[in-house]
């Protein structure tokens, strides 16, 4: 948990995310959507390709969020952080929808 | 780690206003936790002189969750327990005014116990659904408050 006077918004790290669906799963307001695909990664000396998942898009629905930070800690690769921003309105109910890009611009 | 005291419910009343005899005069919250097989009530009190917190809890059993109101030792203690009433069922022996709160239907399960059903869950795609990495499980995983029985009942009454 973080000691920040706030909650705040919860960032994505998009490189840490290997599409699991854990977050996904434990988020009781089902907030969170993720698409990934996978891909066959052949590497120099490798009998067989690898099976690589790759995120095409994470979604967290901020007008259903509460904050819970269930699934920063869920996570098991500390893909999800807390970030500070708090300053993000929306005037249209699908403008709190946010995407792989704000997440991982929150982090800077 | 915050620090508590668990105290038996027919202590409830007593160890609260001992509290508020030690300066503890500030409720800050009342609440309620649905631990199954018990209700939980967690009390945290301040000490306005010094900032300094109490936080007491008591555990009832959920076949007859019953616990002394603390209306008479803070007034403001009687919105918190009609609330917890009509969310977890749990009944204030002494409560100055015990009509529900939030709830108007009372015909209503009591939304916060776990046990209750959320119907629209059933009617909402799931977005943990979602197979990872395009495998099929084995066995299809229900998500967080939907019920194996209720997703039977609902695919009986339909077919």
């Amino acid at each position: 948990m973080t000691s920040l006077p706030t909650r705040g918004v919860i960032a994505l790290i998009p490189d840490a995310c290997t599409s699991c669906m854990v977050c996904v799963q434990e988020c009781p307001t089902w907030c969170i959507t993720i698409d990934s695909h996978v891909e066959q990664v052949s590497e120099e000396g490798a009998r067989r390709p690898r099976s690589v998942s790759v995120l095409d898009r994470f979604t967290i629905d901020f007008g259903l969020c509460m904050y819970c930070g269930i699934c920063v800690d869920a996570c098991p690769f500390d893909a999800l952080e807390w970030r500070p921003q708090h300053d993000y309105p929306a005037d249209t109910r699908a403008g709190l929808v946010q995407g792989t890009d704000q997440l991982a611009a929150w982090l800077r | 780690m915050i620090a508590h005291q668990i105290v038996p419910p027919d202590e409830w009343h007593a160890q609260a206003q001992g509290a508020v005899g030690a300066g503890f005069t500030f409720l800050d919250l009342l609440a309620g936790i649905d631990r199954v097989e018990e209700r939980e009530l967690v009390l945290r009190v301040v000490n306005p002189e010094n900032d300094e917190a109490r936080t007491l809890i008591t555990r009832v059993p959920a076949s007859d969750p019953r616990v002394p109101s603390l209306a008479d030792l803070w007034a403001g203690a009687a919105w918190q327990e009609r609330e917890i009433s009509e969310m977890f069922d749990v009944v204030f022996d002494g409560h100055p005014d015990p009509r529900p709160l939030l709830t108007r239907d009372e015909s209503t399960e009591p939304p916060l116990l776990k046990s209750t059903a959320l119907p629209e869950r059933l009617s909402t795609p799931w977005p943990g659904a979602a197979e990872a990495q395009e495998r099929k499980r084995r066995r299809p995983q229900l998500p967080p408050g939907v019920r194996q029985e209720w997703v039977d009942e609902a695919s009986g009454g339909s077919a």
